[in-house]
């Protein structure tokens, strides 16, 4: 402890504890055992709206209101019998009540002590409106935000619930689409392979010449339905493999017959001029796949070859069986893919720039990839623009995954 | 080079497809193949499990094969016909096991497009030879109702050719046959 504190000049130190008094921000009051007001400073008159002198001798309940002032006189009692140095209503909001008749909130601390036996209470008041205001725009803010948290909650799980059913709903959708699309394929078919054998027929029978007029528009008819049936089937096969619906079957198949078999059938699709040749470059002509998806890989490419060549311009399907794998490669002289298009080429519905105005689903090359990855095989090709286009396939005959 | 044989009687007939196959596979003898197809006579009972029926194209069996040669069961229905077509095998044998079928010969002529040279009706039984290689050609149901050809092949084909019955498969500059209206 340093030794200078105890030379201080006590009138000095008398002005300091004035000065201490008068200027303190909080109201101080000096009430005796009956609770008369004994001393106070500026502040607390300025706090409660009294003159000096005003409170002198007058009851410390007179700063309450009015509700308060008999349980105060008892409490004040009590602690009269029990002084401590304490907070004043401790969990309890306290209240003031100026001259004019206003209250405001305060916070009160309490301490006592004797002088000549005699009892002394010192309050210490503050005024906490402000604070009090801010806790309680703190405390709306707070019943504000739970209240906005409890409705964006509720319209979530409303949300939730209007996910699930349109999920459901959409499942539900999506189902009847599939038996739709399954439906109307099939019952499409059948008459229009009907149309087809009439159609052939009528050729037939009115082969030779004068019957030219016959002839042109037998084959639109063909050309029409072939490309109606191209259209269903690859809606069938994309719904199918869609739906997992799917089963592989693979089976020994002699790629040479497979190939002549299905070069006579997708003839009819061929533009006027366009020869189509098939050549298989190997001795050994088997391999275990599954027919279906092999026909319906073959079938898209040399169909796309077809449809995307101009007439006059020929088509080549090549196969060879390599290193245990089937090799198939598909050339045409046709419009060729634009290279901005290339990347998106096996997207379902993906149709380039250059083929708008020619039918097509945009499904084929897409099926094609399916099929091929359900046959762990893989495909490559080189295209140029107005010169024409290379598709390389190769899938390992024995390997199977479903 | 085009040869139409008759069905003479002679002892041994063949008369089923197995029995058939059994003697190709001893015969790999242009004489011998001929000789074996003459000799069969199968009845269209016997025929029917062979058979495959598509209403919409022609369909091809492989009955049986060899490094030498393949047996192919062919049935059209009612107006179905191949395609022009020609291949790389050197020799063919047309047996039609029932109906009627029409062979048409085709050459490419100046210009690029395709002219029937020839053609020729093969009934019921008859046996028809081709020297194929190069020889564009087709087969049609000359109807009515179905018909079923047996075809043999030396050696198997493994290169098919087909060719645009409008135009030929030359180009097509100077032709106004191609589609349209
Ligand atoms: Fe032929």
């Amino acid at each position: 402890m340093p030794q200078g504190d105890t030379n201080v000049n006590p009138v000095h130190l008398d002005r300091v504890r004035e000065m201490l008094f008068a200027s303190a921000a909080e109201g101080l009051v000096l009430v005796d055992r009956s609770g008369a007001i004994r001393m106070n400073n500026p502040r607390l008159l300025e706090l409660f709206g009294y003159a000096e002198g005003e409170l002198l001798g007058r009851s410390i309940e007179l700063l309450l209101p009015e509700s308060f002032r008999h349980a105060h006189a008892s409490q004040r009692e009590g602690y009269n019998a029990r002084p401590a140095k304490r907070h004043m209503g401790r969990g309890r909001e306290l209240n003031g009540l100026r001259k004019d008749g206003t209250i405001f909130p305060v916070e009160v601390g309490l301490n006592h002590f004797t002088v000549d036996d005699e009892l002394y209470v010192m309050a210490l008041v503050t005024d906490i409106t402000e604070r009090k205001s801010a806790e309680e725009a703190l405390k709306r803010n707070t019943a504000e935000l739970e209240k906005r948290v409890e409705e964006r909650t509720a319209e979530l799980a409303k949300g939730a619930h209007a996910v699930e059913i349109a999920y459901e709903r959409e499942k539900e959708l999506h189902a009847l689409k599939s038996r739709f699309v399954s439906m109307a394929s099939h019952e499409f078919r059948t008459p229009l392979s009907t149309i087809m054998g009439s159609a052939d027929l009528i050729a037939r029978y009115t082969e030779g010449p004068g019957n030219e007029k016959v002839h042109k528009h037998v084959q639109r008819i063909r050309t029409k339905v072939r490309d109606l049936t191209a259209i269903l089937n690859d809606f069938l096969s994309f719904e199918r493999i869609g739906q997992g619906d799917i089963s592989t079957e693979p089976e020994e198949i002699d790629i040479i017959h497979l190939c002549i078999g299905l070069i006579e059938e997708l003839r009819g699709m061929a533009k006027a001029g366009q020869a189509l040749k098939y050549e298989h470059t190997s001795d050994t002509r088997t391999v275990v796949l599954d027919r279906n998806m092999l026909v319906n890989t073959i079938t898209n490419l040399v169909t796309n070859a077809i449809k995307y060549s101009p007439e006059g311009s020929p088509v080549t399907l090549r196969t060879a069986m390599d290193d245990g794998c089937l090799r198939i490669v598909v050339i045409d002289k046709g419009i060729g893919i634009p290279v901005t298009d290339q990347p998106q080429l096996f997207d379902p519905f993906f149709r380039a720039q250059n083929v708008l105005t020619i039918q097509g689903t945009g499904l084929g090359l897409h099926l094609v990839k399916r099929y091929l990855d359900l046959m762990g095989g893989e495909i490559n090709y080189t295209s140029t623009p107005g010169q024409g286009s290379t598709f390389n396939v190769r899938i390992p005959g024995k390997h199977y995954r479903t | 080079m085009a040869l139409l044989l008759d069905n003479h009687q002679m002892a041994g007939t063949i008369e089923t497809l197995e029995e058939l196959v059994r003697v190709l596979d001893v015969e790999s003898r242009p004489a011998g193949y001929m000789d074996a197809l003459l000799r069969l006579s199968i009845t269209p009972e016997m025929l029917a499990p062979f058979c495959q029926w598509n209403t919409r194209h022609y369909t091809r069996q492989c009955i049986h094969r060899t490094r030498e040669h393949e047996l192919i069961l062919i049935c059209y229905e009612e107006g179905q016909r191949t395609s022009i077509h020609d291949y790389d095998s050197q020799m063919a044998w047309i047996k039609p096991l029932m109906g009627t079928v029409q062979e048409e010969r085709f050459k490419i002529a100046t210009g690029g497009s395709l002219k029937r040279h020839g053609q020729r009706v093969l009934e019921t039984g008859r046996l028809a030879y081709m020297a194929t290689k190069s020889c564009i050609h087709r087969h049609s149901n000359a109807g009515p109702g179905r018909a079923v050809t047996l075809n043999l092949y030396a050696r198997p084909i493994r290169s098919w050719r087909v060719y645009d019955e409008r135009t030929g498969l030359a180009s097509l500059l100077g032709t106004t046959e191609a589609g349209g209206e």
